[in-house]
């Protein structure tokens, strides 16, 4: 017995050797500095968040840059990926720096900071959600009624979005399927590689301070701001306070303008005003069956006196008659667009967008009460967390069918509308595309009947 | 809206002709009368439903005098015979027409248009039996035609400018309130309008060398006091609301009963339950030019001369077939010099209020102020007649051998109108000596002179929008509406010629007995596609004439 008992002591004693003899990874840890780097130079922002992730992934820190960009860590020697993730909205553009490094290899005696390359993806905060132009049928189905023009601009971020300097215009000619002096033997644009794009008619602009909260909307009326429903049933209602009207009646220009009215309800803060440039009496106002319309950025004062520089500004390749001047809007306070044509005349159509800002078109049927509807992201609204259980699926608000070849649709499968009202926050898709940006969605998203 | 139209034309013409024989002398006059009226009893365009038609005005055709038209005429033809085949003919002639509206500015309209024709023939077929020359004869003619401005100029027919000047909120029962400024416009009286008058001179041969009868005769006509259309300008102001000034007011929207000053154009907002005292609305003038139109004569005559030939050939016995070739050769000039204003209606200065400067343009306001062009055209035609089943069967082949036409910008002593410039952003980039019609270009046409709603002095435009560029940046910006140019198309002044374009047309009539006959006609024939070169664009055009056919039935009583 006594034998067995030293017999155990000296293994425990053995097996305690062995295991204080183990010998122990270096656990001193090692300063490493990492420096951000986008387009070529220093990222020289602070507080963005840096991630250091061991090569098992079973650790992990965090640090912040500071003002140069540079974030310092503390940790054992060892391999490590380095990621980080920064996001900013700036003048309305929603951008995302993204980087990863998995090349990190900390050991003693380094001096040198490790380089984390970010790529700048520029997303806009500002988009188009939604264009109802082309009017409904008129009581008796006899005819159509499209006095009740509107979009709906939503901020697509997380952050509130400054829209006091959004601009809104057309491109031209008016219609797609119209012959275009713009096309050139090449088959390309005039303006495909100049900086500028074709706007009709005049520009319009806020006349006060506009802010969109996160993944919210404001309605912006063309004509009239009433409730179209007393007389229309299959119109919307625009009467809504809140909502934005243009302001054609105010515009000297506009002397023959007819039909422009708003809801007194309205406030008068909420009125647009613009500057024509074409010598059209009867008004502004948006093309109801192939339209290309789109917003900018631009302060009001500039976007005057831009339409008001005929000799640097007017371009008349379309016709030197006036009611088609078109002014040379500068690309770079593009910010989104819709190209549209009417399904009978897609074949002759042709699109008026530069490549570099848009591509594709939706083809739309009018006068039916369609909308073209943007298509919700759904990898992007998925991954919100704030989403989860409120998203709505099964979206059936498009129109025509898979087997005729017809169907246009959210391929999201996402039924944005019903999923904002369940507290969901939508982020749409921005593609640049029309084609893969947007569906003709059966009924105006404002039509409560 | 529905049409009313019950026109009434009436015509009544006397003639009297005289003629005798004083030895080698045939004396023939003639004089007569022509009457016209015409009169409409309808009431022209209507609403059948007015209220669906607010802005509508009626212009009732039937409330518009009777116009009556009343000319006189006399000729006198003398012919002297001078040898054994030999003759003098002169024609001497002359015309009055009146127009009479009553009511119209002009009163009765009256004009005067003398001709002389004059043809001495020194041997004609008659006598020179188949002598190679059978006959020749000269001609020549000059004579003034007068046209008398049309009724739209002697009794204008009124139209309406309409202003919005106010368009108020909707308040929730729908309702909307708007007032339009009303601005009745017409053809202004101008008591210096001349009439407008073609002078005309013509020169001819007729020859018969072997049978073959040959006709020349060559024109020359000179048109002087063109009727013109023109603007008149003058400043005009309004009161304009704007429906933001409405947005808000203290009187509930559904109550307001909204009031405008059919003088002033301010707008009074009243309660209609008495709870609160009218309030009146602040209004912005506006001030702007407004145009009127008027009919004016150029003083520029325009020009044209033309030579024109036809060819008889013998007809050919064995097939009973005669063929003629007859053509002309067409030229003509016009540049419109005249000192016109215009107004960029429709446009702001750069401060937000209406435009306020008035162009003076030498030759209107316009890129082009003249054209030239000149034409050949030769055609034949081939006529069979085949008596024994009473058939005719015609062939006519048409040709445009010559096609010439260019565009103009120039004065009327030929100096420079339009200015070529070298970048179509910079409306001072002028080329120094060079012409707009010397190859592909971009041009410039710049006003004369400038004047304001403020300030009638003729301001030099040139060297005050050269000043601004370097001293006025708002100015130059404004004054920059004013130039016109030629930025989308570089050949605008290129000469054009065309390549030849041919026609053929076809015909066949048949005589049915003594009673009737009955035609059949193709036009363009061919109906095929041609291509055009053209220089001015430098590309090929394809024109698709146009196939026509018919039927034609004569009785014959």
């Amino acid at each position: 017995m006594k034998k067995i008992i030293s017999i155990l002591l000296v293994i425990a004693g053995i097996s305690l050797f062995a295991t204080s003899c183990k010998k122990e990874p270096n656990a001193k840890p090692v300063q490493i500095t990492i420096q951000l780097f986008c387009d070529g130079t220093q990222f020289q922002t602070e507080g963005v968040k840096v991630t250091l992730t061991d090569a098992s992934a079973t650790s992990s820190y965090e640090e912040v840059t500071d003002a140069s960009g540079i974030a310092t860590f503390v940790v054992p020697v060892g391999a490590y990926t380095a990621a980080a993730v920064h996001k900013e909205a700036i003048d309305g553009e929603r951008i995302v720096y993204n980087g990863q490094n998995a090349n990190i290899m900390v050991s003693n005696g380094l001096t040198e900071p490790f380089a984390l390359y970010l790529n700048k993806v520029v997303s806009q905060q500002l988009i188009i959600k939604e264009l109802y132009y082309s009017g409904c049928p008129t009581n008796d189905n006899a005819g159509s009624y499209a006095s009740d023009q509107y979009v709906i601009i939503y901020n697509n971020s997380s952050d509130p979005a400054d829209a006091s300097n959004l601009i809104f215009a057309h491109a031209m000619p008016y219609m797609a399927s119209t012959s275009n002096a713009y096309y050139q033997e090449s088959g390309q644009l005039l303006y495909e590689n100049l900086d500028w794009m074709p706007a009709g008619s005049g520009l319009w602009w806020f006349t006060n301070p506009v802010t969109i909260e996160p993944y919210s909307q404001i309605v912006v009326v063309f004509k009239q701001a009433i409730n179209h429903t007393t007389e229309v049933a299959a119109s919307v209602d625009l009467s809504d306070p809140s909502y934005y009207w243009m302001d054609n009646s105010g515009i000297p220009e506009y002397a023959n303008n007819k039909g422009y009215m708003v809801t007194d309800a309205m406030p008068s803060t909420h009125y647009l005003t613009g500057q024509p440039f074409a010598d059209t009496r009867g008004g502004w106002s948006l093309g109801t069956s192939e339209p290309a319309f789109y917003i900018g950025k631009m302060p009001a004062d500039q976007a005057r006196a831009i339409c008001l520089d005929e000799e640097g500004h007017i371009d008349q390749t379309l016709s030197t008659f006036k009611g088609m001047w078109v002014l040379k809007f500068p690309k770079e306070c593009f910010v989104d667009g819709i190209e549209l044509f009417a399904t009978a005349n897609v074949d002759k159509s042709q699109v008026r967008f530069p490549a570099d800002v848009n591509t594709g078109y939706l083809a739309m049927t009018g006068k039916l009460g369609y909308s073209a509807y943007r298509n919700v992201d759904k990898e992007a609204t998925e991954a919100l967390p704030e989403n989860e259980g409120k998203l709505v699926y099964g979206y059936a608000g498009g129109t025509g069918n898979e087997e005729e070849g017809t169907l246009s649709t959210d391929p999201s499968g996402i039924d944005a509308e019903a999923s904002i009202k369940n507290g969901a926050h939508i982020i749409y898709s921005e593609t640049n595309n029309t084609a893969i940006d947007f569906h003709q969605r059966a009924t105006a998203s404002l039509r409560k009947n | 809206m529905s049409w009313d139209d019950r026109p009434l034309n009436t015509r009544v013409a006397l003639k009297a002709n005289w003629a005798r024989n004083f030895g080698k002398v045939n004396n023939k006059v003639k004089i007569g009368a022509d009457w016209t009226a015409d009169k409409n009893f309808g009431i022209g365009k209507y609403a059948e439903e007015p209220e669906k038609a607010p802005s509508w005005r009626e212009y009732r055709y039937c409330d518009v005098p009777m116009m009556s038209g009343l000319a006189f005429y006399a000729e006198e033809n003398f012919l002297l015979h001078t040898g054994k085949d030999s003759y003098l003919n002169l024609i001497a002639g002359i015309r009055n027409d009146n127009t009479i509206i009553p009511g119209s500015a002009y009163g009765t309209t009256s004009s005067w248009s003398p001709r002389f024709n004059a043809k001495y023939s020194f041997f004609t077929p008659a006598s020179r039996g188949n002598s190679v020359f059978r006959e020749l004869s000269i001609r020549a003619g000059w004579g003034v035609s007068v046209k008398q401005p049309s009724y739209s100029i002697l009794y204008p027919v009124p139209y309406y400018m309409d202003m919005n000047s106010f368009t108020s909120t909707v308040a929730t029962d729908g309702t909307t309130y708007s007032s339009v400024y009303v601005m009745p416009r017409y053809v202004q009286y101008n008591a210096d309008l001349r009439w407008q008058r073609a002078q005309q001179a013509e020169l001819g041969l007729d020859v018969d060398i072997a049978g073959v009868r040959i006709a020349l005769a060559g024109y020359y006509t000179r048109n002087i006091d063109t009727y013109t259309s023109a603007n008149t300008y003058a400043p005009f102001t309004y009161n304009f609301t704007s429906t933001g000034k409405v947005q808000g007011l203290p009187i509930p929207a559904e109550n307001r009963v909204y009031s405008v000053d059919t003088q002033t154009g301010i707008v009074t907002v009243s309660d209609k339950t008495g709870a609160y005292s009218p309030l009146t609305v602040k209004a912005e003038a506006r001030t702007k030019f407004e145009s009127m139109p008027i009919m004016t004569n150029s003083t520029n005559p325009s020009t044209r001369i033309g030579l024109e030939w036809v060819i008889d050939f013998p007809k050919i016995k064995a097939i009973n077939t005669t063929i003629r070739l007859d053509g002309n050769f067409y030229s003509s000039r016009s540049v419109y010099a005249d000192l016109q204003p215009d107004y960029r209606n429709n446009a702001t200065n750069v401060d937000g209020t209406l435009y306020r400067y008035l162009g003076w343009y030498y030759g209107g306001a316009v890129e082009s102020n003249g054209s030239e062009s000149q034409s050949v055209r030769n055609n034949l035609s081939i006529i069979t007649h085949i008596p024994k089943v009473g058939m005719v069967i015609s062939l006519r082949l048409e040709a445009s051998l010559h096609s010439y036409s260019r565009t103009l910008s120039q004065r009327a002593d030929g100096s420079a109108r339009s200015y070529v410039i070298s970048d179509k952003t910079d409306l001072l980039s002028v080329v120094e000596d060079a012409s707009i019609y010397e190859g592909e270009c971009w041009t410039v046409f710049y006003p004369e002179y400038y004047t304001t709603l403020t300030d009638p002095t003729p301001v030099p435009f040139l060297e005050k929008f050269k000043w601004a560029k370097a001293n006025d940046p708002e100015l130059y910006s404004d004054l920059s509406r004013l130039p016109i140019t030629t930025t989308t198309y570089n050949y605008t002044y290129l000469k054009d010629y065309r390549t030849p374009t041919f026609n053929a047309h076809f015909s066949v009539t048949k005589e049915i007995g003594k009673i009737a006959s009955l035609s059949f006609y193709v036009n363009n024939f061919i109906n095929s596609p041609q291509r055009i070169y053209t220089t001015k664009t430098k590309s090929w055009l394809t024109m698709f004439p146009s196939t026509y056919y018919g039927l034609t039935l004569r009785l014959k009583f």
